[in-house]
């Protein structure tokens, strides 16, 4: 290579830089549907890019979503089949590649609204993704949550409406805040995750009796975040983990809460992480 | 004209104000039970499904008027029935699907003459035949004419709103000035501001800190260039020392970090001590730093050309102990030095390991400038030749840079030549 060659590249690059960033076209669909409650539904998002939001429904709509997305980047389809009570919604089929600079899309967005009274199946998958999932007062037979590269807050401000199986949250390379994850009212909450910092808020109105959270972290911080009150059994798997475990008392295997025999819910949490911390705490 | 459309819907439907409320006539005929609506710069569309399975779809796209993909007449781009359509479209995308075919049903824009006209009949002639599960009646966001005192209020608020603006433009600029001194004063008292919370994602937190790798190489590079073009020569003296005595190198720039602030402190009391010294006093401040800098960057420099020329025979079967072969060889080096810094700048913002990398990063680098420093040291800035030789390998046949005869020699060698 040439110093004139070497040049003539960072010329070209320079130039062509800001070609790169044209403008893009964007295109919105907004659909909603005449509420029917006579079964339960299951719904399945799957959003590549973004911001994503969840959130209770007005009455009259079985569901409302709200999408702004860029036109010649995606194919989004919403699918809604009555006889399976299903609604499928997909901003994942890309028409080219993506750049490093959609990525940070300020425009692209998703919005969801379901109603509250109808049963739900949740299954949301996002990638790079600033998700706000506000999850409280609708009626959850089970969840789940994957996600890739993003920043996800995800709240239960109100209970859950009926109890709730399982709540299931599959994490990437991600921040994941959780409030109030005892309002989703689920007897088991499973967290798995490559690599991040996890805040699990443990408040919020447990159904009664055992609750098992189950924590997986390969890399990271885990903040487990649990109101007095409620009996807690921790349990950790780690390499070259610290835990700080506050106040718990050690029995056997396990740390445990001083009041957790008596406690009428009692959260059975185990931990398992490779490299990062486990910090536990009592919220005052 | 829209607003107008509005408040004759709003007359129509439910007078003036009311909120929208359903009265409960349910049906057990077909109805619309979905409604979507889709814009975008290009085309506009709405769409109804039926509770049978039907579907009515009415799109304007490329000045054709399209129900269910039959053209039934054109529009104008910008021109009275689009502009009212995406108004509709704007309106009736946040209802309910019995309110939104309550609002198109009742849907009456004005200013459409001609083809448009015809088109907007067709359309109307659609929307008439849509049925709602639930009659419901719908109060469209219409503004209507202010009163007086309201238009009194309102101008009220916008003179009260331009005065506020005045003064909160005041108010910042004296809260930036107040701020600029607070800060000031305070970096002058040692103090540091706490750092501001932000969340960074893992992603974000990797790409800030290959970024700031990659800024570090271009920036180490450009003074790499800038010596292999000025002082080539001392850079590769010293750098041949620190392939020749490596282990020597290191100890005499560890051995040397302690004593870098007793040799300050000493010379600037020399200069004190002779009075007239004083008045160089900041020059020899200016310069000691910039001799210390230039020693530590050298040598780090001298140890990237070391590892560069490695990876160059290696690859490529040659040192690159000339032309541009030698800017290769810093560039090359640089990023194998700068390497270590990889794990770090990707997994730094995991908890403990992200830590254990950066520092296992920073000790790396240290023992390499502390070795290049140690260099700069014993060949006295690339000068002396007594603890290297050619910048070489022994398996090559001899470098032409320091043998070769007329002025081509380095300045160790004609300084040797000259004893």
């Amino acid at each position: 290579m040439t110093l004139r060659g070497f040049g003539t590249g960072v010329l070209t690059a320079l130039l062509t830089l800001p070609a790169a960033a044209g403008a893009q076209e964007y295109r919105t669909v907004r659909q909603s549907r005449r509420l029917d409650t006579s079964a339960p539904v299951t719904v399945t998002v799957e959003f590549a890019i973004g911001r994503f939001q969840v959130g209770p429904a007005s009455d009259g709509r079985l569901y409302h979503v709200d999408l702004t997305y860029v036109e010649n980047l995606f194919d989004p389809s919403i699918d809604y089949d009555a006889a399976r009570r299903t609604l499928d919604v997909r901003v994942s089929e890309t028409r080219g590649n993506i750049k490093a600079r959609d990525l940070k899309n300020p425009r692209q967005a998703l919005t969801l609204q379901l109603h509250p009274n109808v049963p739900l199946d949740l299954d949301l998958e996002f990638g790079a993704v600033k998700a706000d999932l506000a999850l409280g007062g609708l009626a959850l037979r089970r969840a789940r949550v994957e996600t890739g590269a993003s920043e996800t807050v995800l709240s239960f401000d109100r209970p859950n409406a009926i109890i709730c199986d399982e709540l299931r949250l599959e994490v990437g390379a991600a921040k994941l805040t959780t409030r109030a994850l005892g309002n989703s009212r689920c007897r088991a909450v499973r967290f798995e995750g490559a690599a991040g910092q996890v805040e699990l808020d443990l408040s919020g109105a447990w159904p009664e009796g055992e609750v098992s959270v189950d924590v997986s972290v390969a890399f990271g911080e885990v903040r487990l975040r649990v109101p007095p009150g409620i009996g807690v059994r921790l349990h950790t798997e780690r390499i070259l983990a610290r835990v700080d475990r506050a106040d718990l008392v050690k029995q056997g295997s396990a740390y445990y809460s001083a009041d957790y025999e008596r406690a009428a819910t009692k959260l059975d949490i185990d931990v398992s992480t490779a490299v990062g911390n486990v910090v536990f705490e009592w919220t005052r | 004209m829209r607003h107008g459309n509005l408040l004759a819907l709003t007359g129509l439907l439910v007078g003036a104000g009311l909120p929208a409320q359903a009265t409960a006539q349910a049906t057990a005929a077909p109805h619309v039970v979905s409604y979507s609506v889709t814009t975008s710069s290009r085309e506009s569309g709405a769409r109804f499904e039926w509770s049978d399975g039907r579907a009515l779809e009415i799109r304007l796209r490329g000045g054709d008027v399209l129900v269910d993909g039959a053209r039934v007449g054109g529009y104008a781009r910008g021109g009275a029935l689009e502009t009212e359509w995406r108004a509709l479209l704007a309106w009736t995308g946040s209802l309910t699907t019995d309110e939104a075919v309550a609002a198109v049903r009742s849907w009456t824009p004005e200013g459409v003459t001609g083809s448009e006209a015809q088109a907007l009949d067709a359309v109307r002639a659609r929307f008439d035949a849509l049925r709602a599960g639930q009659t419901v009646a719908v109060a469209p966001p219409a503004p209507r004419a202010p009163r007086p005192e309201i238009a009194e209020a309102v101008a009220a608020a916008e003179q009260a709103a331009a005065e506020a603006r005045v003064h909160v433009h005041e108010l910042r600029d004296q809260i930036r000035n107040s701020v600029r001194v607070s800060v000031g004063n305070g970096l002058e008292e040692g103090f540091r501001p706490p750092p501001q919370p932000r969340f960074t994602t893992p992603i974000e937190a990797a790409f800030h800190g290959i970024m700031g790798l990659l800024g570090a190489f271009v920036a180490l590079s450009a003074i790499g260039f800038g010596i292999s073009f000025f002082g080539g020569r001392q850079l590769d003296v010293v750098a041949s020392t620190v392939s020749a005595s490596c282990a020597r190198s290191f100890f005499v720039g560890l051995f040397a970090q302690p004593l870098v602030i007793p040799a300050f402190g000493a010379t600037i009391a020399a200069l004190v001590l002779t009075v007239v010294g004083i008045l160089v006093v900041p020059v020899a401040i200016v310069a000691f730093v910039a001799t210390l800098i230039a020693a530590v960057l050298g040598g780090y420099l001298a140890v990237a050309r070391v590892a560069g020329s490695a990876w160059m025979k290696r690859r490529h079967g040659d040192h690159g102990i000339e032309g541009f072969g030698v800017l290769r060889s810093v560039a090359y080096g640089l990023a194998i030095l700068l390497a270590v810094w990889l794990p770090a700048a990707v997994l730094g913002w995991v908890p403990v390991a992200g830590t254990v990398l950066t520092w296992t990063a920073a000790g790396v680098t240290w023992a390499l400038a502390t070795t290049g420093f140690g260099a700069a040291i014993l060949t006295r800035g690339g000068t002396r030749t007594t603890f290297g030789h050619r910048f070489a390998p022994p398996e090559l046949p001899p470098a032409s840079l320091y043998e070769r005869s007329g002025p081509e020699i380095s300045t160790a060698e004609w300084m040797g030549h000259q004893r």
